[in-house]
């Protein structure tokens, strides 16, 4: 197990969306889930995520153009993305928008994190 | 610069350009100087438009979480734009000026300013200028489309 855990405790009220898990294919906030809800679930969270080669190209992709500042949103802004291309692997700029509403983010403007996305989609060509 | 639309039936603002010119000096690292001032500036249209903190009597802020104390998400400002002047600024570190609070300053006049001009020049003074303040701005200019 990692020391540091990438589901963060968005207050128990979920606006923020950065405490973001993937269950049975739906991005869940994991603040907001019982843990009795998810016996026998397949749960992910960053940690599991990491270890993937979609990781790998979101990571690269998310460095790139500089989508991450302070950070904080970054966790449940690359599982939203994850959960987004697994639906749609070439979304438009208005469906990546819509994909990420959930979350929010304060230091970026957002115009970055959308472009990451973006790439991912292009250079993850197959993957999703 | 904000060029924005009101509905004057429901006082919504739709923000349709936003484009920010800003002086940093000599860029340093550009990507994320770039990301800082597109960040900063939807930081301060948000608080033009619809981040309004309440307190009671005793001070306290009643805003109890992001259900109530609103920040613009990736639908809000799609067409944000920034550009950077650059120029080597000589008192600074590598010819580089502090590009922290910057894009913040101006933001809110000029959404304000905007808001200002489609009202048909009715002088406002305060942010943040929320939908129910420009349907209260229209009902008294008579203007309102209900």
């Amino acid at each position: 197990m990692p020391d540091i855990s990438f589901v963060l405790n968005g207050k128990e009220t979920s606006y923020a969306g950065s405490a973001t898990e993937r269950l049975l294919d739906v991005l869940h906030n994991s603040c907001c889930v019982a843990i009795g809800a998810v016996v026998g679930s397949c749960v992910v969270t960053l940690e599991g995520y990491r270890e993937t080669e979609r990781y790998a190209v979101m990571d690269k992709a998310f460095a790139d153009v500089s989508a991450v500042q302070c950070g904080f949103c970054t966790p449940g802004m690359i599982l939203a993305a994850e959960a987004l291309l697994s639906k749609n692997p070439h979304p438009d700029e208005t469906e990546i928008r819509e994909g990420l509403s959930g979350n929010l983010c304060r230091c970026t403007g957002y115009n970055a994190i959308i472009r990451a996305v973006q790439k991912a989609a292009e250079e993850g060509n197959g993957l999703w | 610069m904000i060029e924005l639309e009101i509905d004057t039936y429901t006082g919504c603002v739709k923000v349709l350009d936003a484009l920010g010119i800003y002086d940093v000096g000599t860029p340093i690292d550009y990507n994320v100087l770039i990301g800082q001032m597109e960040g900063g500036f939807l930081q301060g249209i948000g608080f033009a438009s619809i981040e309004t903190m309440v307190y009671d009597r005793n001070g306290y802020i009643r805003n109890n979480n992001f259900s109530d104390y609103l920040i613009p998400t990736t639908l809000d400002v799609p067409n944000l734009r920034v550009l950077l002047h650059d120029s080597e600024y000589s008192e600074g570190p590598f010819g580089a000026k502090g590009a922290g609070e910057l894009p913040l300053i101006g933001a809110p006049a000029a959404y304000l300013a905007a808001v200002e001009q489609a009202l048909g020049g009715t002088r406002l003074n305060h942010v943040p200028f929320t939908a129910e303040d420009v349907v209260a701005v229209l009902a008294k200019e008579g203007k309102a489309n209900a």
